[in-house]
């Protein structure tokens, strides 16, 4: 744990803790990191990319469980409702994606790789996307709801489609991927596009107390402090292909 | 072929194709990419691109790019992540995109793709 959880005497006026947001995610979007940028460009090792493909499936493997943890702590209906529909988005294909996001992840981790389902799945996964994982789980378990809400749709899912967009392109155009054997990467690239907007306008609406605004700000910090780590770890390309 | 899912039969009353045009990168010098949607799944919670005619796109722009002798690759996917608004198509790497299609608008797409084409050569 890097952030230190500060305390306020005050709550920020809205568009302060817009900018006091903002600026934490500058310089740290996904697409600042030199393994999205490497993958663009086509200078990322076909490892490196296999890597990021296995490890991306386990991250997004939780995500249904993180989800229902928050969901199952939600007093308020209509928010509810809202985590339900990107429940079902996220763990089936009945609303987005022809499978389950943690499926489409796996679909590209094992035609990527030329390894099996079990070997992806039991793949030793490294220490740091542990960590991450387990915060995930600490963030849905303990904080207020639109807190850990926002620590994904800001954190992470606001500046997510250009980092699929980017690599989505690079693998297209250098490392010859169909499109069909990537859609773990496409379907948020349009799909995902308003999710930045929606997630600030949440967050600014409902976390407005001094103590909930701390906590807000120190998600912000500490995930991207382990989605770093996610992009430095990818780097290292620790994987056999099979093809 | 199930039944229209609401969101679609409306849609289909308010519009035509619906474009979002986005600039073509100046320094792009490989193959232009156009994907469609074919996807075919139950239509109880959203609707999807392949029941409305993804499939027959995606045939109808393979043969629009061979008989112009375009070199534009023609893919197909089961999501765009925009299911709501399909059937739809999406341009790489300027990321244009095209909702509500039918085969009839192709004609149309492929038009401006050349334009956008030629005007990144100049």
């Amino acid at each position: 744990m890097v952030a230190v959880l500060a305390k306020l005497a005050q709550p920020f006026p809205r568009d302060v803790f817009l900018k006091e947001m903002v600026s934490r995610i500058d310089g740290r979007r996904h697409s600042d990191y030199p393994m999205v940028k490497a993958i663009a460009a086509g200078t990322a090792t076909r490892e490196q990319i296999g890597y990021l493909g296995v490890l991306f499936y386990h991250f997004t493997k939780v995500t249904p469980q993180v989800l229902s943890t928050i969901h199952s702590r939600c007093d308020d209906r209509h928010v509810r409702r809202r985590i339900m529909d990107t429940l079902i988005d996220e763990d089936t294909e009945l609303r987005c994606g022809s499978k389950g996001h943690d499926e489409l992840a796996l679909d590209f981790a094992t035609r990527f790789t030329g390894l099996t389902e079990d070997e992806v799945e039991n793949f030793p996964v490294p220490q740091p996307i542990r960590d991450m994982v387990a915060y995930r789980f600490k963030v849905a378990r303990e904080m207020p709801v639109t807190v850990a809400l926002g620590n994904s749709g800001i954190a992470s899912e606001s500046h997510a489609p250009e980092m699929c967009r980017l690599i989505s392109d690079g693998l297209r155009q250098h490392y010859g991927v169909k499109d069909e054997d990537q859609e773990s990467w496409i379907v948020h690239i349009d799909g995902d596009e308003d999710h930045s907007e929606t997630a600030f306008r949440v967050v600014l609406d409902k976390v407005t107390t001094p103590e909930d605004q701390a906590k807000m700000l120190w998600c912000i910090d500490e995930y991207l402090f382990h989605w770093g780590n996610f992009w430095k770890e990818c780097e290292k390309g620790r994987i056999k292909l099979r093809k | 072929m199930g039944r229209c899912h609401p969101a679609r039969r409306r849609q289909r009353r308010l519009a035509a194709m619906k474009t979002i045009h986005r600039p073509w990168p100046a320094d792009f010098t490989g193959r232009p990419t156009v994907t469609v949607c074919i996807n075919d799944r139950d239509e109880r919670f959203a609707p999807c691109c392949g029941r409305h005619g993804g499939a027959e796109i995606a045939a109808a722009l393979k043969d629009a790019v061979a008989q112009r002798g375009l070199d534009v690759d023609v893919q197909t996917i089961r999501c765009l992540g925009l299911c709501a608004k399909g059937p739809n198509a999406r341009v790489a790497p300027s990321g244009s995109l095209y909702q509500a299609m039918s085969p009839a608008d192709v004609p149309a797409l492929i038009d401006e793709l050349i334009s956008d084409l030629n005007s990144a050569k100049v």
